[in-house]
């Protein structure tokens, strides 16, 4: 379900619906083949040891584009985020496991602009970390 | 490594042209979990008023490590020491299936801080009308090589 996003209907402070997401090893090659960002250390351990990581680790660009998602599905507009940005904060680790790593992401509506647009915040946390910081975007109200 | 900050504003050749099609925009919509319909079905996207289907917005990326690897092969940096630190994006339309695109690279800006170098790249994408998409602000950390434990200290290690 998306939230009305006409400009009078939301507020500095509303919070968006929350979004878990769930990244397997699968899912960071099903990535790489569809980004073409075929690094390393997206998939070897052995690698992403050598270059001093835990272990493979997603895709920043994966994370981003998840966060995006937080606020389009919000929207209700896939067209809606004039500009986002993230800072990659720490690296999401993917274990070899049917289970893999969830990052949670929540965003607050932080400005209300007279000019039909607003400003989010969001946050994503793995395993109790901020693995985003400084993410944010704007967005055109209907 | 330090990089001279003489190379803002260093512009560099186009990348090649990319031709946004309806089924990589599917498998990408399917990677990142999005089940838009927009993004997948031309009659959806068409509601929305668009001529096809539509893009996820960091889809924009696509072109991006191409254009850093022509800055990175000019200052003479190792694509492994590069971390990505930072990402933005600023869109004027979204990508549309159909659409031919090239992007830019440009130094935007150089800086060093704890001994690392700081590098925002700034890719342009535009359509075969050369009309802007979007621009992508990349912030790369370039970090020294990592001091190999067995090694001992000597004039090569980068500090």
């Amino acid at each position: 379900m998306t939230m009305p996003t006409t400009r009078e209907a939301i507020a500095v402070g509303d919070l968006l619906p929350p979004l878990r997401v769930r990244v397997r090893r699968e899912d960071l090659v099903r990535y790489a083949g569809a980004s073409g960002d075929f690094n390393t250390i997206h998939w070897s351990d052995r690698v992403a040891v050598e270059v001093g990581l835990p272990g493979v680790i997603a895709h920043g660009m994966l994370t981003m584009a998840e966060a995006a998602r937080l606020v389009t599905e919000w929207a209700g507009d896939p067209t809606a985020i004039l500009d986002v940005s993230v800072r990659f904060a720490k690296p999401v680790l993917v274990p070899d496991d049917e289970r893999g790593a969830f990052v949670d992401f929540t965003g607050v509506v932080a400005r209300v602009d007279d000019d039909g647009t607003a400003r989010i915040d969001i946050t994503a946390v793995c395993s109790g970390q901020r693995v985003l910081a400084q993410a944010r975007a704007t967005v055109r109200l209907s | 490594m330090s990089i001279d900050p003489a190379v803002t504003g260093r512009t560099y050749p186009r990348t090649r042209t990319y031709e946004v099609a309806r089924e990589k925009i599917r498998e990408f919509a399917i990677a990142i979990g999005d089940d838009e319909p927009a993004y997948r079905d031309v009659d959806a996207a068409r509601a929305l008023g668009h001529q096809d289907v539509i893009a996820p917005p960091t889809f924009a990326f696509v072109l991006t490590l191409e254009g850093w690897h022509l800055v990175m092969d000019d200052l003479g940096i190792d694509f492994s020491h590069v971390l990505h630190v930072d990402q933005r994006f600023v869109y004027h339309r979204p990508l549309v299936a159909g659409d031919v695109i090239h992007a830019s690279a440009t130094i935007d800006s150089v800086r060093e801080r704890m001994g690392a170098s700081l590098l925002v790249i700034r890719t342009d994408v535009s359509d075969e009308d050369d009309q802007p998409v979007s621009s992508g602000y990349s912030t790369i950390m370039v970090r020294p090589p990592a001091a190999d434990a067995d090694a001992s200290p000597g004039p090569e290690r980068v500090q």
